[in-house]
């Protein structure tokens, strides 16, 4: 419903600037353009917000402290007890701790409650939580859930029940702190470093051998006249439009049998052997569009076909390069598919399937994981805004010439 | 595609470098593309584990696959999903490129965020948006709220869960948008011109020049999303893992699973073959269809 009626919107306001007609005449051309212009920007910054939401929430999330406290207005213990005023409890759960409590107390504890409507009860093993109770300190874990409140036991007096009300949005606001410290945290801990080490291994070896076979074999396209090559480079364009999927599972059990598995090898070798089409036809249509008559003038001057391709050609090539290396690059740091089926050292993780492994192990600590996803994401986007133009070419080349 | 005119005649000895540094693809191509093919088209006929040897067992692969409700299920999700999200992601991919090239300041910095989903990893994009689909904390259930409506648990609920995708796919629409933006760019102006001549308002004109302009790109967009639609994997293997009740089975993902969770090999590869040719006819469809609505510059009209 918000959806539709927020497209509506655009729409109409898309409507009040362009389709009017220009015969109108009330107004002059140059207000209608100013119209125009106003109602664009605003429908982009509208846009961009939308799409910047999710990364800076991500953002604020990793700079905010880990162990946050806050107030929580009403505790109580059991159901009968005094009300306790103030207690204040972390956010985040203590680290790696989880513990199992037998059931005969969590069905105690549920007894306990005067009202069971909604309720909600986790599934052991339990978060703990530090908590501090009228100046006490207590490690409760939590069970559950009824209505709004959580229900904690005492780690060690497991016959006490603590219902907490959670806080108001503005009580949660003000305790959260900001702080650097998560990016280092996340370096170190699980081994996250690390994946971003492995993850510039790859995309290091992935781009020399991606830049070295395509200019190879783009120079052998576009420089040379041979018999076969026209359907050569026809059976090359159509492997565009293959599936993955149906070389992978023979290409799996073929690099298990070599005993590849576990290794970079999978991820690494194809990439020498001109893997990518979409490279080489890159490659080539630059390569048709630089001119001849430098290639004959070398080759007057004496030069083979290897030095004309280093000593002419490569040298006015640069930006087509820059456009590979920037692809090649951004793809294997983002890769998953490819690492979650020849791994499985978490050793040799790189940042995609090591962010899962990262999630998996802290899924209690969310700013230590959003330090690591904005330690993920940064990369890419910085080298598309400094690199626009080359990313823009290699997807123009490819996508209106193709 | 390419013109003979800039291949100077070459001696038989020139060929010969030529085919000299074709080799790596060559190779490339007969190691990791043409033999494991055929190996997967061989495959597909057996039975096997990655421990046995694969055992002959004829069509009952494909008999299991055709038979079984699971394939034709997660092809229904795939085909659903690309259905409602191909449209939205193609207009609203345009929309914003046809914006952002009316000389709007700070195109460097739009561009970018707007790119900027389909810059980073499908686990990053999945990172992003868990919190989003929160039933209490995250934004759209907020927004739902302050609406007055009660926003559903987006992640657990299996009615829903096929439409967190589409909020994803939507969020990276600026991903065809550079193309438009280039293909706009490259419009001549003087279509333009002769149109304001004639007297047609902006919107006339975008619907009578730009729009027939931009058809190739439409329509290498749109190939290249049903072919995605098929990759589809990432996303829906960190936010759901397929589940719940199989709601969000995208059919790499059933794949997959098949593959290298239960190395059903011979399965996964018949699976793959179906893929190939679902890929292959829908390809071949779009291009015949092409030519009623895709218009190219050099075609001479009547």
């Amino acid at each position: 419903m918000i959806l539709l009626v927020f497209f509506l919107v655009i729409i109409n306001l898309f409507l009040w600037g362009f389709a009017i007609s220009d015969s109108v005449g009330v107004m002059t051309k140059r207000r209608l353009a100013r119209r125009r212009t106003i109602v664009a920007m605003i429908i982009i910054v509208v846009a961009a917000m939308a799409i910047i939401y999710p990364v800076v929430s991500m953002l604020g999330g990793s700079v905010s402290s880990k162990q946050v406290s806050r107030t929580v207005p009403e505790v109580k213990l059991g159901d009968f007890w005094n009300v306790i005023r103030t207690m204040t409890r972390n956010l985040v759960p203590i680290e790696g701790k989880r513990i199992n409590i037998k059931q005969d107390h969590i069905d105690k504890a549920v007894a306990s409650l005067s009202e069971t409507k909604n309720l909600r009860l986790e599934t052991a093993p339990y978060s703990v939580y530090a908590m501090e109770i009228e100046g006490k300190e207590l490690h409760v874990a939590k069970i559950g859930k009824v209505g709004s409140q959580w229900i904690y036991l005492d780690e060690d007096e497991l016959d006490d029940v603590y219902l907490a009300t959670p806080a108001s949005e503005e009580q949660r606001v003000k305790a959260v702190k900001f702080t650097w410290s998560n990016y280092p945290d996340a370096l170190s801990k699980g081994d996250f470093g690390r994946y971003v080490i492995n993850s510039i291994i790859l995309v290091v070896i992935n781009t020399i051998g991606a830049l070295l076979s395509s200019t190879l074999v783009a120079y052998g396209f576009s420089r040379f006249r041979f018999k076969g090559r026209n359907w050569m480079f026809i059976v090359l364009l159509s492997t565009m439009m293959l599936p993955a999927q149906v070389s992978l599972i023979p290409s799996f059990i073929i690099y298990t049998k070599l005993g590849w598995y576990g290794t970079y090898l999978p991820l690494t070798v194809a990439a020498y052997f001109a893997a990518s089409p979409w490279n080489v036809f890159l490659m080539r249509q630059f390569f048709m569009g630089l001119p001849l008559e430098l290639d004959e003038a070398a080759k007057i001057d004496g030069c083979g076909p290897v030095g004309i391709l280093v000593k002419v050609i490569v040298p006015q090539s640069t930006a087509v390069m820059l456009t590979i290396t920037l692809s090649t690059a951004v793809f294997w740091w983002n890769d998953y598919f490819y690492s979650l089926i020849y791994l499985q050292d978490q050793k040799l993780y790189p940042v995609a399937l090591g962010l899962t492994a990262f999630d998996a192990k802290y899924f209690n600590n969310s700013a230590l994981k959003a330090a690591a996803t904005v330690m993920m994401l940064v990369p890419p986007i910085l080298m598309f805004f400094f690199f626009q133009k080359f990313f823009i070419q290699g997807t123009v080349i490819s996508g209106v010439k193709g | 595609m390419s013109k003979e005119r800039r291949i100077i005649p070459q001696s038989e000895r020139y060929a010969r470098w030529g085919y000299a540094f074709i080799t790596p693809w060559v190779i490339g191509f007969l190691v990791f593309t043409f033999l494991p093919m055929v190996f997967s088209m061989y495959l597909a006929f057996t039975d096997y584990d990655t421990i046995n040897p694969p055992k002959w067992v004829g069509f009952s692969n494909f008999a299991k696959m055709f038979t079984k409700g699971e394939m034709w299920h997660s092809l229904w999700i795939t085909v659903k999903f690309g259905i409602l999200s191909l449209p939205l992601g193609l207009v609203s991919g345009f929309l914003l490129a046809y914006l952002l090239n009316m000389k709007i300041p700070g195109m460097k910095f739009w561009r970018t965020i707007f790119y900027l989903p389909a810059m980073i990893s499908g686990v990053v994009v999945a990172m992003l948006w868990r919190g989003m689909f929160d039933d209490q904390y995250g934004m759209i259930n907020f927004i739902l709220r302050t609406a007055g409506l009660r926003g559903p648990q987006w992640l657990l609920d299996p009615k829903y869960t096929l439409y967190c995708f589409l909020f994803l796919s939507v969020w990276g629409c600026g991903g065809g948008m550079v193309v438009y933006l280039s293909g706009l760019q490259s419009i001549p102006t003087a279509l333009y011109e002769a149109a304001e001549i004639d007297g047609c308002s902006k919107f006339q004109q975008l619907i009578h020049v730009t729009v027939p302009q931009m058809t190739p790109i439409f329509f290498f967009n749109l190939i290249m999303g049903l072919i995605g639609m098929f990759q589809y994997f990432a996303e829906p293997m960190v936010l759901t893992k397929g589940g719940p009740a199989d709601s969000t089975m995208f059919y790499n993902l059933y794949l997959y699973k098949h593959a290298f969770q239960f190395r059903n090999m011979g399965y996964a590869s018949a699976l793959a073959w179906f893929l190939f040719m679902i890929v292959l006819l829908l390809t071949l469809l779009t291009f015949k269809s092409s030519e009623l609505w895709v218009f190219y510059e050099s075609e001479v009209k009547k």
